[in-house]
Order: structure tokens, then sequence, then C-alpha cells
């Protein structure tokens, strides 16, 4: 073991440029991989935290009834021992104000502690964590939204009267964390103790509210663990588990997307630095294949030399892995922060130990994984070739060298699960990895040799650059696979973020946000609020009707019948789904869809119901809805409506982007069928200052006090607030796979083109002028970056398609100009990188050839 | 085809008739299909992998006509690394002593890229003797190098062979250096037969 040691140090020592040189790209390499995935473990770390804030907690259990001490003691064996509770009780009631004037509020009962994550932002109070409430839990005070205290009549100081008792409003909310399952509410929200809540003497046997059960974990706990620790002990149907991650299938939605992106992004980095490392090794060993043969014929045994190559692979990763560490550690805090003040977004980015590790195991591991194939080459090393004038020995390929990829597949795609959060997610990638893999392996094995013929009567340099394409098929395939490879990563990730930004709504998503919320409006009042709010200048936009009906029949059969009994049901997440198809709903009829909505499958409505046609009315299903349900296309749903059935065919599915704040609906029908049924409006008031919007509501207040009018702009703001930091997460870290991804590209030309400088300086000898040379190498880099960049953006195209349809919600819109400018990019990078690597040896002299030969 | 100790035999031929497989099966890299290849009474033919290279390095040393120097490696670690192989501690001071005697003591750091063709060879002559071995193979070991030097490098491999009683089997086309060894054989259609009586 000495001798291998001395000799690997030794072989390295002195060949310092050709260490140097796989040193610094593969230490490039690793930097793109470290930047990424520390600013991913950032970003992630800082959005959990404020998702956090929607939840008030880490863990909630949340049920229409009360949580029983069995059930609850059931859900504490799951947890640590030093867990923090509280409990809150959230339902609608009515509520009045001094003048008698009452109005339907949402009562939130909250215990001491709560929220444990986030605050409470108070007109008076300034704001105050949950371990800085007192007073609310020491007398009978209530928090109150500020447009509540138009719409009762009451102010501070003032008694609010809530069933049986009163409380005296000390403060107006601002701002409030924790409880946020939707981003609306239907009514303003009064904070009161839950130690006073019985006095109201409101929750009576059969009354509907909502019973929250929230723990704080300690730090470090791994909430997705003990979440799923918690759902499995709870069984009751009736109980939702919830981590922030879940709080509000809206926001929630929109951060498993960002959590699943960001996995895809440290995935794309992951393989991005190991195709470059294994790339690299690749070459590094084909160059030194011969003089392992001559250490073979030296008496070396095989086992010997292989042992010697893997110390060097070793060392060699270490020595690329050490300075990119040092250089992240020195340089991603300075970079964090002028991150952060480009996008006014603060991120403390670090190298967390979990990255540290990979790095150095990325740059160990994938060399040797990926070297596997090239490696394989000294078990058939022929020393005897030693005896042959031109032969190189282990140059002769062999058809074991796929099966010796297989080991370096495998643990890839482990290392796809390990790194992603999602199986799905991590499988599907793999998939779409692998199977690009095996189209350009296709592509370039035949795809020369076939351009080379097309070619043959080309101009000479053309022809030139196609024959050693075709010839020099070894240097080829695996400069095309990488290249290939590398531009669909690169271009996987702001494809991806394209889609993901329409869904999430980047384009001035705050811009959209409604001021006010108007509803219970009637018909009858329709023309003079429209009129009022005309005459302020504000008019009332997204009018949607708002009818209430009831499942009579799905497919034919009573909706009751179609309601599986709990037992029936395999595992919770049935038993949940089946507890969501609840009988009532609400629905709206409108012909088109909103900006908000897309047709995900089926066509838009027909037209106006006939009502003498005797054919069922169409309707439009929000997807997951229809999953819940179990509709598809063309089925039939029997509803009613004040007792009277409509007969319902689905003609569509579509997807709505609950974050827009638009009135939006899980069943919409086609106008016709639904104009006459009783039935309440609801619209929405944009760009509304504060003083305006107290304004509209005093007189809306007046004028219509039957009108229900919410602030939403600020439960909407923090979800906006939350949605904006995916928002710069996406777009950092597109920006940031795209600049590892071009250098990682400049890595594999630069390697490609050193490989072929003996070549060039052959021709050279043989009489090509410089010129002739330089005009061959930008057209042979040329073609090689400009075809393998076009078929990895086709793969690319294709894989963020099938991520999206598999793992997105089928979030997927075609961004054009992106394709046509990584193409063009790659090929510019080929043409300059090659030809600055061809400069040294179109500088060497020839006699400098003839001697090494 | 039998060899004695300290013999010296030139195998001449034309490209391609097999005198680089003769070489390799001497030299253990490759197996015969048939018959057996026997240094110091050891059946090569038998052995395993491994056991030919213990014996290759024990026993052989081989001098290729492309020199077949590690070019990361100085002059001194080419020579060395034979001794290295076999876990000789004094590998250093004995590569120097083998160097001086091919006259390269004043090339002794330098890399095979900083060293004239001749003096490559000398480096490989120099490898190939460092362990004292009992057989020399030489493959056309003046091929690559002008008359003179070839002359040069080709007096040095005989006349360490001699003083060190070295066999030494000797692959040439140069009829005067077959003249040199004490017999020659011409290997044609895969059949060894006499030159010169």
């Amino acid at each position: 073991m000495k001798f291998v040691l001395r000799q690997a140090w030794r072989e390295l020592r002195n060949s310092r440029s050709f260490c140097f040189f796989y040193s610094l790209n593969l230490a490039l390499g690793l930097i793109g991989f470290m930047v990424v995935d520390s600013f991913r473990e950032s970003i992630e770390t800082k959005v959990t935290n404020e998702s956090k804030e929607l939840l008030g907690a880490d863990l909630a259990l949340r049920a229409r009834r009360n949580i029983t001490y069995e059930e609850l003691d059931r859900a504490r064996s799951t947890l640590p021992t030093n867990v923090r509770e509280a409990r809150a009780v959230d339902f609608f009631s009515m509520a009045a104000g001094p003048t008698g004037r009452s109005r339907l509020v949402k009562v939130v009962a909250i215990d001491r502690g709560f929220p444990f994550h986030g605050s409470f932002k108070l007109q008076l109070g300034g704001e105050r964590r949950g371990d800085e409430i007192d007073l609310l839990h020491e007398r009978k005070f209530a928090w109150i939204y500020p447009e509540a205290r138009a719409q009762l009549g009451i102010d501070l100081g003032e008694e609010l009267q809530l069933g049986d008792t009163k409380f005296r409003i000390s403060d107006l909310i601002k701002e409030e964390t924790g409880l946020t399952f939707q981003p609306t509410d239907l009514a303003p929200k009064v904070f009161i103790s839950r130690d006073f809540l019985e006095d109201t003497n409101l929750l009576g046997e059969g009354s509907l509210a909502y019973h929250t059960h929230l723990f704080q974990l300690p730090n470090g706990a791994d909430l997705a663990l003990f979440g799923k620790g918690l759902e499995k002990v709870i069984d009751s149907p009736e109980i939702r588990t919830y981590t922030h991650r879940q709080a509000g299938h809206r926001a929630g939605r929109l951060l498993r997307y960002l959590s699943d992106f960001l996995s895809l992004v440290s995935l794309v980095a992951l393989f991005l630095a190991c195709l470059g490392s294994g790339f690299l090794f690749h070459g590094f060993l084909t160059h030194r294949l011969p003089e392992l043969a001559t250490l073979v014929s030296l008496g070396a045994t095989r086992s010997t030399a292989l042992r010697i190559f893997v110390v060097q692979l070793f060392l060699l990763g270490i020595f690329a892995a050490v300075p990119a560490t040092l250089a992240c550690a020195i340089f991603l805090p300075a970079l964090s922060g002028v991150v952060s003040d480009m996008t006014a977004s603060n991120v403390q980015v670090f190298v967390s130990l979990r990255c540290l590790l990979l790095t150095f195991g990325v740059a160990v591991g994938s060399g040797w994984l990926l070297a596997l194939p090239a490696l394989g080459k000294v078990s058939r090393l022929r020393p005897t070739e030693l005896f042959q004038e031109a032969a190189r020995p282990g140059s002769k390929p062999s058809g074991m060298g796929l099966l010796r990829t297989l080991p370096g597949l495998a643990a890839f795609w482990v290392l796809c699960l390990a790194q992603a959060h999602s199986d799905k997610l991590a499988n599907v990638f793999f998939g779409c990895f692998l199977g690009s893999l095996v189209l350009l392996y296709l592509l370039a094995r035949f795809g020369f040799g076939i351009g080379e013929k097309l070619l043959s009567r080309a101009r000479l340099s053309i022809r030139l650059a196609a024959r050693s394409l075709a010839r020099n098929r070894a240097g080829a395939l695996t400069g095309f696979l990488a290249i290939g490879l590398g531009v669909l990563l690169l271009t996987l990730i702001p494809q991806t973020h394209h889609g993901l930004g329409k869904e999430i709504g980047l384009d001035d998503a705050a811009g959209n946000l409604p001021s006010l919320f108007l509803f219970d409006l009637q018909e009858e009042q329709l023309p003079g609020v429209q009129s009022l709010l005309q005459k302020e200048g504000a008019p009332l936009g997204n009018l949607t009707p708002w009818i209430r009906g009831r499942i009579k029949t799905l497919k034919g059969s009573p909706f009751e019948k179609s309601t599986l009994q709990e037992e029936e049901l395999n595992n919770p997440d049935e038993q949940r789904r089946n507890a969501f198809r609840n009988r009532s709903f609400n629905l709206s009829y409108r012909q088109n869809l909103l900006e908000s909505e897309q047709l995900l499958a089926g066509r838009p409505f027909s037209g106006r119901f006939d009502t003498t046609a005797g054919k069922p009315a169409e309707i439009s299903v929000e997807h997951k809805y229809a999953k819940a349900l179990g509709l598809e296309l063309g089925d039939r749903m029997g509803i009613e409506v004040a007792g009277i059935p409509i007969e319902a065919e689905v003609v569509n599915l579509r997807r709505v982007r609950w974050t827009s704040f638009q009135p939006n609906f899980f069943v919409q029908m086609q106008p016709g069928a639904l104009e006459q049924a009783p039935k309440t409006f609801l619209g929405t008031l944009h760009h509304l200052d504060q003083k305006k919007k107290q304004r509209l509501q005093d007189l809306l207040v007046r004028e219509f006090p039957t009108v229900s009018i919410l602030d939403v702009e600020r439960t909407g703001r923090k979800i906006l607030e939350i949605v904006g930091q995916m928002t710069w997460a996406l777009q950092v870290m597109a920006a940031l796979s795209i600049l590892a991804g071009l250098v990682i590209l400049y890595c594999v030309v630069r390697e490609k083109a050193r490989s072929q400088s003996w070549e060039m300086n052959l021709q050279k000898v043989l009489g090509s002028t410089t010129g002739q040379l330089r005009r061959q190498v930008w057209v042979e880099f040329g073609i090689l970056g400009g075809t393998a960049a076009s078929v990895g953006v086709c793969l690319s195209l294709g894989t963020s398609y099938l991520l999206s349809a598999q793992v997105f919600d089928r979030v997927w819109s075609f961004r054009w100009d992106l394709p046509l400018l990584v193409v063009f990019c790659v090929i510019v990078l080929s043409i300059i990188t090659a030809d600055l690597g061809a400069r040294k040896a179109l500088r060497e002299k020839p006699v400098r050839l003839l001697q090494e030969g | 085809m039998d060899v004695k100790a300290g013999e010296k035999v030139a195998i001449l031929g034309p490209s391609g008739c097999g005198k680089s497989t003769l070489l390799s099966l001497l030299a253990g890299l490759d197996k015969p299909d048939v018959g057996t290849v026997e240094i110091d009474g050891q059946n090569l033919a038998k052995m395993s992998e491994d056991e030919r290279s213990q014996t290759r390095s024990e026993k052989l040393g081989i001098v290729f006509q492309q020199y077949h120097l590690m070019r990361n490696l100085t002059a001194i670690e080419n020579v060395g690394l034979p001794l290295e192989i076999l876990g000789k501690t004094d590998y250093a001071d004995r590569a120097r002593i083998s160097l001086k005697k091919v006259g390269l003591s004043h090339r002794v750091a330098h890399f095979p890229s900083e060293m004239s063709g001749g003096e490559c060879q000398r480096v490989a002559i120099a490898r190939a003797l460092v362990t004292r071995p009992s057989l020399v193979l030489a493959d056309e070991p003046s091929g690559n190098l002008d008359q003179k030097t070839g002359q040069e490098v080709m007096d040095m491999l005989f006349s360490l062979c001699e003083e060190y009683k070295t066999t030494l089997i000797l692959v040439t086309h140069n009829q005067e250096l077959a003249n040199r060894c004490d017999r020659a054989l011409f290997l044609k259609n895969g059949a060894l037969g006499k030159l010169n009586g």
C-alpha cells in the first residue's frame, strides 16, 4: 500500500499543471453545486420559518368537534416530551356593538402562548409575540379587525356583545399570524381568550366550531417525521393533521411546489457537478492508461495499478473539494449579502455540514462511480500492445462498458431519493435523465457517422470537422453526452421556473390583490351598490353570483350511498378524502374562465343553457375537487338548488390559481341554468388606500347595512409575502443553475479541446495553416455544441413537461426565448472555449510533437 | 527455443511475423494457447496473472522501442520503479547507481520530456537492469534512434548484460546487431528457425 500511495502522490506531484487543470475544473463544478445547494437550504429554511407563521405552530390537529383527551394522549405519545401546546377555537357568530348593530364575525378564542411562531401587530400594543400576551387572558378583552369597528359601530374601550357576555375592545389588529387555513375568511375576526369562551355560551351541542390543537416541537425536530407519526395515530377522519406546509391548501400547495422545485434545483446542481467531475475523471483515466500498462509490464499487478488510480482519484477529488469549500465559506456570506441587497430579500446563506459532506462525497465518490466504465479499461488493459508501435493500450472498446455504468446509475438514483423531498419527484427526474442519456447516446453513436457522410462534399474545414467527430468517436460521444445533459439540466430549472411563475402569479401579484371583498350582496341591492361605488371612483369588480347547492347524485348513484363507510377505506388518507366530500357546496355560473383559471381537460361551455333541449347543464369542476369526488369528464352530477334538482354534466376540469384572490368556485355552471335560483353576489374593490377604504366601508355600512365587507389585503399580503419569497427563490435558483451549468459546460469543452490538441498539432505538422485549423476547431465545436444543445433543450422541454404533469399539477408553459438563447450561448461558448483551448496547441512547435512521438 | 543463462539471442523476422507476440509470451504479458514458457524452470503458462507479475518484477527486464517511460516521473524515479514494486527500500540509491552506469548521472532529476530519445532509451535500459534480472527482453531498442545514438545505446546494453551475466533476447531487424549476439533465430509464419548455423 505504501508503494501505491507513494506512486500515486509522486505522479500527481510531478504533473502539477495537469492536476491543477483537473482540480480547478472540478472545483468550479463543486462551487456551483455548493452555491446552489447552500442557497436552496437557506431559502428553504427562511420560507419554512415564514410559513410556520401561517399555522402559528409546527404541527396542529384540527377538527369540527372537540378533540378528546384520549386522542390527544395518543397524539402526544408520538411527539417528543418537551413539546409546547396551545388550543384555539374558531367559529362564526353574530356580534353586537354598543348601538345594537349586529354583524357576523369570526370568533377566535386562543390560549396563552398562541401563536408559537409569528406575532400580532396591534394598533396600540405594537408587536406582541404569543408569550407577551397577558391582559387578553386576564380580563374579558377582545381584539378586533379594523373593519369590524365601522361595521359594528364600535370603538376602542367600548363593549362587544358575544353570546351571553361582553368583551371590551382593547386593541385593533393590524396583522396577525396563525390558523391561516384559507387566504380569506368570510367575516372580520374577533380574538378573545379561550379562558372566557365558556361564558359566551355560544358553543353548545351541535354548534359548528373548529377546534385546533397546536404543538411547538423542540428546535431541530423533524417536522415531517413527527407529522407523519401524528397522522398515523389519529385515525379519525374528522381530525386533520397539519404541518406548516399544509396550513391552507393554497399557500401550502405553493410551498410544496417550492420545496419540490428547490429539491429539483439541488438535484440538478448535484447532477451537473457529477457530470462535470465524471467527464474529467474519464478523460484523466484515458490519458493515464498507457502508463498503467507500462507499470504492469514492469511487474506491478493490475490491482496495484488500479489502486494507484483510485488513490489518485481520491486525492484529485480532495484537491478540488478543499479549495471549493474554502472559497464558498469565504465568499458565500458576501454573495448572499449582494443577492439580498439586489433583491431586497434578506437571506443568510451558509455552508451546512450536510452540504459539505455531500460535496466531498460528490468530489470523490462520483468520480469513482462515473469512472467505472473507464476503470474497466484497467482490467482489459493489454500491456502486450506496448510492443506495438502505434497502439494505445486500453483504447479498445468493450461491450461491458454499459454494464459498468449500472452501479453509478444505481448510486445516483439513491442520491436522488435522498436529496429530493418526494420520491415521485426523484423517480420522475431520474427516469427522464436516464431516458435522455440513452437517447443522446444513440443519437451520438449513429448521428456523427451519418453527418460525416452527408458532409463528405462540404468545404475542407467542415469536412475535416465532421470526420473528426465521426472518427474520434469516444471523445465526441462523451462530449456530446456531457453537453447535452448539461444543457438539459441547466434549461430545466428556468423552464420549470417559468411554469411555476405563471402559477404563482409572479406578474404583479400584489397589484392584483383586492383591497376589499364584498359579499352577501342581494340582487336588488346591486344597482344601488354599483352606482354608489361608481360615484366614489371605485367600481365593483369580479361581480360573481354565489349559490348554495347540495349534491344529490354522483354518476347516477345517490350521493349518500357513494360515501363509503370509514371501515371500508384502507388508510387515513382515503378516509380524509371521503370526509372532504361534503354534501353542501358553493357554486356559481359564468361563461368564460378568469385569468386565474386554466382549462386542464375538456372543452369550454357551449353557450347558454337551453332548458328546452332536455340536455344536462354543463359544469366546470376544479380538478382537485373532481378528484376528491371521483368525477371525470362526461360524468353526471345531480345538484339540488333551493329544492329544485338540476342534472349536470362535467364538460371540463380546470385549475384555479387560488392566490389570485379572485372569486373562484369549485363548481361553475354554464349561464342560463341558475339565474333564477336564490343567490347573493360577491365582488371586489381594488387599489384603495387606507383612507378611501375606511370611507367606503362607512358609506356601505350606512347605506347597505346587510352587505358584509372584508379587508383581504391583510391576510393576502402575508400570503403574497411568502409567494414573493418563493418568486425570489425561483428566480435566484434559476439564475444560479444557469451559471453553474455554463461553468460545467465550459469545463467540458475545455477538456475536450485539450484532449484534441495532439491531433491539431499533427495536422499542423502535415501542412495545415493556423487559420485552417482554427476554422476547423470552430466548425467542429460549433457542430458539437449546437447539436448537443439543441437535443438537450428539446429533452429539457420534455422533462420539464413530464415533471410538471407528475409533480407540479400540470403547471407548465412553454418559454420560447430560453431554448434559443441557450443553444446560441452554448454554440458561442463551445467555439470560444475550444478556440482558447486550441491556442496552446496551435502555438506549440511541430518539433515538440515529433519529440513526443 | 532454449536460451541458456547469460546467452544473447537475436530474433529477426519481417513485420507481422509474430515477434511482438513472442515477446509478450516470454514476458508473461500473454498466455500461450499451447506449449510452455519457462524461466529458470518456472512455467509462466501455469501461473496466475499475479504470479506472472511477480516473476516479471523479479526475473525480467524489458526494453521497448518506444521507451515507455512514465511521463510524470523523473529519470531516477523511472529507474527506481521496478525496485519499488518489489518493495525494496534502497531503490533511490540503486537507481542512482544504475543511471550512473548508463552515463546519466547529470540527468537524475529530469523528466522524459526534457531528455533526448537516446537518453530516454538509456533510462529504459537502466530501468530494465536495475533489479539485476536473469533475462532482458529488448524490442528494437535502437529502432527509434539515429545510427550513432543507436550504436551507443546498443553498446551499452550489450556491455551491461555482459557485466551482469544477464540473458538477452533481442528482437531486431538489424543484421549487424544480430551478428553481435551468440546466435540469431528467424521467425517466419509463426515458426522459429536458425539464421546462420
